[in-house]
């Protein structure tokens, strides 16, 4: 036999045909029986723990990340969220970061003193036009506590129109100050000023000096924006804190000759006029002499006339 | 179709790696009986054991198995011999050529398709050494080529080819003067 031929045999051929080699071969590579397969169950048992093992640990696997995803999502959904819910709050936190900036000593637009309310005054209309001509003169007026009144009602007119013009009470210059408090920060600053504005009608020097000198303090600049914020001019501002008529420098005669007491005092006459006035003084009770500019003449006392 | 392969075997180790018990079982018959003559000639009554462990490696290792018919074929071999090699160092026994079959172990259900199977298988390693034994039936049983047995067996192509040769010639000369 040659390698060739045992070659052939191995690989199921029988080139000779007799070849008992190749029989037995052929009868040792024969299909297996039942007695060989007795074992199978067990074996394909074996397969099949196999199988479930591994579907097992992969659904071990599996739940481990799962909630391990779960958390993760949350975890980066909080950090997030959390971010922007802070970024969010701390806006929200504070709320004055959105406040306008207070806005120092800067006027504000000035209302003209007059005619520019005539579309918002919702006060009586006498004194309201009154009010709103600041150089109204000539128009009489009512008595003092009725030019109180008057001035209230068309300060409460022109605090309408105040408002409607500005930030309502409050003005830029302080905003914390709103109502009855504004009167009483300001009332000595009007004090002197009608009393400055009363002696400049002296077309004194001095008197002149210290009115400008007054309208140059920083006090009285606030005091003119505060007017402004009301739509009022600042005699007509002060007259409403003092309560009484407003004085108008220009109003001729002002002062000098004619002053009003104040309608808001406890009847007192505390004002005195100048002693040049003495003549022309009109009761505490009435006023109005002089118009509108008559009124108010809250003449502080001790000036002397010149 | 091969005589010793399954018949559209990458479809069938494709399915049994995806948990396919059908497909399993067609590969389990399909090698199975030739393993097993494998490990009598070697073993004689641990062989069903060894067959089984074979199959336990087979199975874990089947997922990640790359290859064709033949590379199976080699793997289930080379996997026996291994089993061999362990049962031996436990038992410290070493391997001789069972030229007769254990017939007590056989039941009376045995067949005579069986008997006849036994007997052939006898007949191959009967007279020869270890070595020419084994390269004779991984060749005859495992239907390995020369390269194939070389490669498990540690021995060049040619090596394989000589020792086979003179292998079966004597089995042949064997037979003949039985008959």
């Amino acid at each position: 036999m040659d390698p060739d031929e045992i070659e052939s045999i191995l690989g199921g051929g029988d080139p000779l045909g007799t070849s008992r080699l190749a029989k037995v071969i052929r009868t040792a590579r024969s299909a297996p029986t039942a007695a060989e397969l007795a074992r199978e169950d067990v074996d394909v048992a074996a397969f099949r723990r196999e199988i479930l093992g591994r579907q097992a640990q992969r659904q071990r696997v599996l739940s481990r990340f799962t909630p391990l995803k779960i958390a993760a999502a949350a975890a980066a959904f909080v950090v997030v969220g959390g971010g922007f819910t802070v970024a969010l709050t701390h806006t929200l936190e504070h709320p004055t970061t959105h406040v306008v900036p207070r806005q120092a000593a800067t006027p504000t637009k000035a209302q003209p003193t007059s005619g520019s309310r005539d579309s918002k005054s919702t006060g009586s209309t006498g004194t309201g036009s009154k009010a709103s001509s600041s150089s109204a003169t000539g128009s009489n007026t009512p008595a003092s506590g009725q030019t109180s009144t008057a001035v209230s009602g068309g300060g409460t007119s022109k605090q309408g129109n105040g408002n409607g013009n500005n930030r309502g009470q409050g003005t830029t210059i302080a905003p914390g100050l709103t109502g009855s408090t504004v009167p009483a920060s300001y009332r000595g600053l009007c004090v002197s000023y009608q009393d400055a504005s009363s002696q400049a009608q002296a077309v004194s020097k001095s008197s002149t000096e210290a009115l400008h000198k007054l309208q140059k303090s920083t006090k009285f600049m606030r005091l003119a924006e505060s007017a402004l914020n009301q739509g009022l001019t600042v005699p007509q501002f002060c007259s409403k804190i003092l309560g009484t008529s407003t004085v108008s420098p220009s109003v001729p005669g002002f002062g000098l000759n004619s002053t009003t007491t104040p309608s808001t005092n406890s009847g007192s006459t505390s004002t005195t006029s100048a002693p040049s006035n003495s003549g022309d003084q009109t009761d505490g009770g009435s006023s109005g002499t002089g118009g509108d500019g008559g009124g108010g003449g809250i003449v502080s006392a001790g000036i002397p006339a010149k | 179709m091969s005589q010793f392969g399954v018949e559209d075997f990458p479809e069938i180790l494709h399915r049994a790696q995806r948990g396919d018990e059908i497909a399993f079982r067609a590969l389990y018959r399909t090698y199975h009986s030739n393993l097993l003559r494998f490990l009598r000639t070697r073993l004689a009554g641990d062989a069903e054991d060894v067959a089984s462990e074979v199959w336990v490696t087979i199975v874990k290792g089947l997922p990640t198995f790359v290859g064709d018919e033949v590379a199976f074929r080699a793997w289930i071999f080379a996997t026996a011999r291994r089993r061999m090699i362990d049962l031996y160092r436990r038992q410290a026994v070493r391997p001789q050529v069972t030229t007769e079959l254990d017939v007590e172990d056989q039941t009376l259900a045995t067949s005579s398709a069986q008997l006849e199977i036994d007997e052939a298988v006898a007949a191959l390693v009967e007279g020869l050494t270890e070595e020419q034994a084994e390269i004779v039936l991984l060749r005859v049983l495992g239907g390995l080529s020369a390269k194939e047995v070389g490669i498990l067996v540690g021995k060049t192509e040619a090596s394989v080819r000589v020792i086979q040769h003179r292998a079966l010639v004597k089995i042949a000369e064997s037979l003949k003067d039985k008959a």
